[in-house]
């Protein structure tokens, strides 16, 4: 380290180098955790107290047959008639779907009762009205304020059909909206198909707990129906972010490797031009493994010094960004993050073994007493 | 205490093979000054490297009291325990201070203390913490002797250390050299006997054969 120290131009420019690598890995790793964090919430945070019942892909409605074998599981409480739509919330790099639910007045009522939601603003949707209710931080996100309306009648990138008024919005475990009267099931309405006694999908509610109906419901092999239970909804969450995980550890080796090579590039002549030394320490009795240690240590000392360096500086201007403009989206980035931390210890991971290796090559090739002899 | 015995050393020259020396054979005992003098190329230096496990010779046995040492691979350690070193160049590390270049003589112990006292001893006291470039071509010399007595090795060996010295310089490093190791021998190869003192063993490399 004292080598740096007097040779401060090559320390920095070693650091300075690094220390960009690490500031971009983890301001790519942290946007994308945060991306990864804001579709997570809205879809699998979305069936925090329920499941939901849908017909299979082909069928329209569920079957009096199928919805009263729910209606008799034990572990099943009750299951309100609904019709399921999906809107979308922003992420930093990509739309997410997020849920919305129309029910009866009466069920929803009941729901939010029994899971506690808290009204903090407006009030319930209410029939013969083309009202929503939406949890707080879906609407922080969408930008909207309650007494706006939503829809495609308003909003071009909306898939919800038709248009609603905000009535209203809740605090509570599970981030999802609620409306009352649906657009699409009035039109249906309209050519002959009865609203009251058609079940276009179901909110399923558990005797017990929600893990313990789960269970059974993702047993459940069904032809007409599918549940969408918390778990399905992780599942394909998962293989969703999978590409993406992928995508970011290529770009993250990429840059690591990129980086690599320019850095040991530069150590590669800084240890050339100190095999003097290394000579004298063989000579006087250190062993080569001592030498290649400490060499090592040094590196790894740079390395560590650039990882705290670029995370500091990462974390700062994440929270600038993170202050002016993502909390007014209601999104939010984890600052301190695990994946950050994982992929830039990756990355100084590849820095430290990329650069290390000609090192080594170079130095189990050197005869270190000739460095001596020939002077 | 040092024993060599029927050293001998060629080298590959073109498709030939050159002989540099043969049958050497060579005892230090404790507090010698042995000399090896001889015309630049003789060898003197591949002596002095073989003796001191730096390099291994094509045949031919050296022990340190009794203990055979020139068939093992640990020769690190026994440097490390027994030897010093000076060179005709410094050495001397750029980055580190006078003090902490004498200190590196010692990785497992710090030996602060008797680096400042033999720096002491040695004129430098002022210069511990100076760089080596900023020194005279005498002083860092001195200190490259510092750094071979600091850790109290059974024998020093020398290679031209003088070298590239002016003759009065060479002088002092020399008396310097002695004074201050008392309880150890010292090998030092040198072209120029002028440097020697009296109380020496000279033992003259020409034409491959050692002659006391
Ligand atoms: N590694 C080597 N390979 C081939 N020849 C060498 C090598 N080292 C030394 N020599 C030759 O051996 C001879 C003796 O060298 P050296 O021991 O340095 O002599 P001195 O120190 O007496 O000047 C010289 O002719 C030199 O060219
Ligand atoms: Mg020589």
């Amino acid at each position: 380290m004292k080598y740096y120290l007097a040779n401060k131009s090559k320390g920095i420019s070693i650091l300075f180098v690094a220390f960009l690598s690490i500031f971009c890995v983890y301001i790519v790793s942290a946007l994308v955790s945060s991306m990864l964090e804001t579709a997570r919430d809205a879809n699998v945070n979305a069936v925090t107290s329920f499941s939901f019942v849908m017909p299979q892909d082909s069928a329209l409605t569920i079957s009096e047959e199928d919805w009263t074998e729910i209606e008799n599981m034990p572990e099943v409480r009750a299951v309100y008639q609904a019709f399921i739509e999906s809107s979308y919330i922003d992420t930093i790099l990509a739309k997410a779907n997020s849920f919305v639910v129309f029910l009866g007045e009466d069920d929803l009522n009941r729901l939010f009762q029994d899971n506690r939601y808290e009204i903090i603003e407006g009030r319930l949707p209410v029939d013969g009205a083309y009202e929503v209710i939406m949890h707080e931080r879906i609407l922080r996100n969408k930008g909207l304020q309650v007494g706006d309306f939503f829809g495609s009648d308003y909003d071009d990138g909306e898939s919800v059909v038709g248009g609603y008024q905000i009535v209203g919005s809740f605090r509570g475990d599970d981030v999802i909206s609620f409306g009352t009267d649906n657009c699409q099931v009035d039109q249906y309405q309209d050519i002959g198909v009865d609203a009251d006694t058609t079940k276009y999908a179901g909110v399923v509610l558990p005797q017990g707990a929600l893990e313990e109906m789960n269970q059974v419901l993702d047993h459940v092999d069904s032809e007409s129906i599918s549940f969408q239970t918390r778990s399905d909804i992780q599942r394909q969450y998962d293989e969703q972010i999978q590409g993406i995980n992928l995508l970011m550890a290529f770009v993250i080796l990429i840059v690591a490797v990129s980086i690599s090579i320019a850095i040991g590039a530069v150590l590669s002549t800084v240890y050339q031009s100190r095999m003097d030394e290394y000579g004298i320490l063989f000579a006087i009795g250190y062993r080569k493994r001592m030498i290649f240690a400490s060499i090592s240590k040094e590196i790894l000392l740079l390395l560590l010094i650039s990882w705290i360096l670029g995370i500091g500086a990462s974390v700062l201007a994440l929270g600038g960004v993170n202050q002016a403009i993502f909390s007014k989206m209601g999104q939010s980035i984890a600052l301190l993050n695990a994946n950050s931390f994982l992929y830039t210890g990756l990355a100084i991971a590849a820095m430290f073994v990329i650069t290390l290796l000609p090192i080594i090559r170079k130095f189990a090739k050197t005869d270190l007493i000739t460095i001596i002899e020939r002077r | 205490m040092l024993k060599a015995e029927n050293l001998s050393l060629s080298y590959q020259d073109g498709r030939t093979r050159r002989l540099i020396f043969s049958n050497v054979s060579l005892t230090v005992e404790e507090g010698d000054f042995v000399a090896i003098l001889g015309p630049s190329g003789s060898g003197k230096s591949s002596l002095l490297y073989i003796l001191s496990t730096l390099r291994a010779a094509d045949s031919g046995r050296i022990s340190l009291n009794d203990v055979v040492i020139s068939d093992t691979k640990k020769t690190c350690e026994i440097r490390y325990q027994n030897f010093g070193f000076i060179f005709q160049q410094h050495f001397l590390i750029p980055h580190l201070s006078v003090l902490e270049n004498v200190m590196a003589a010692d990785y497992r112990v710090k030996r602060r203390k008797e680096a400042i006292e033999l720096l002491e001893q040695l004129g430098l006291g002022d210069h511990i913490r100076k760089r080596p470039h900023e020194l005279s071509g005498g002083e860092r010399q001195r200190v490259a002797i510092a750094r071979a007595l600091v850790k109290k090795p059974r024998i020093i060996f020398a290679d031209e250390p003088t070298a590239s010295l002016d003759g009065k310089t060479a002088g002092e490093i020399i008396k310097l050299l002695t004074a201050h190791c008392k309880d150890a021998s010292i090998v030092c190869t040198t072209h120029d006997p002028a440097i020697l003192p009296k109380t020496c063993k000279v033992a003259h490399l020409t034409d491959g054969n050692l002659l006391l």
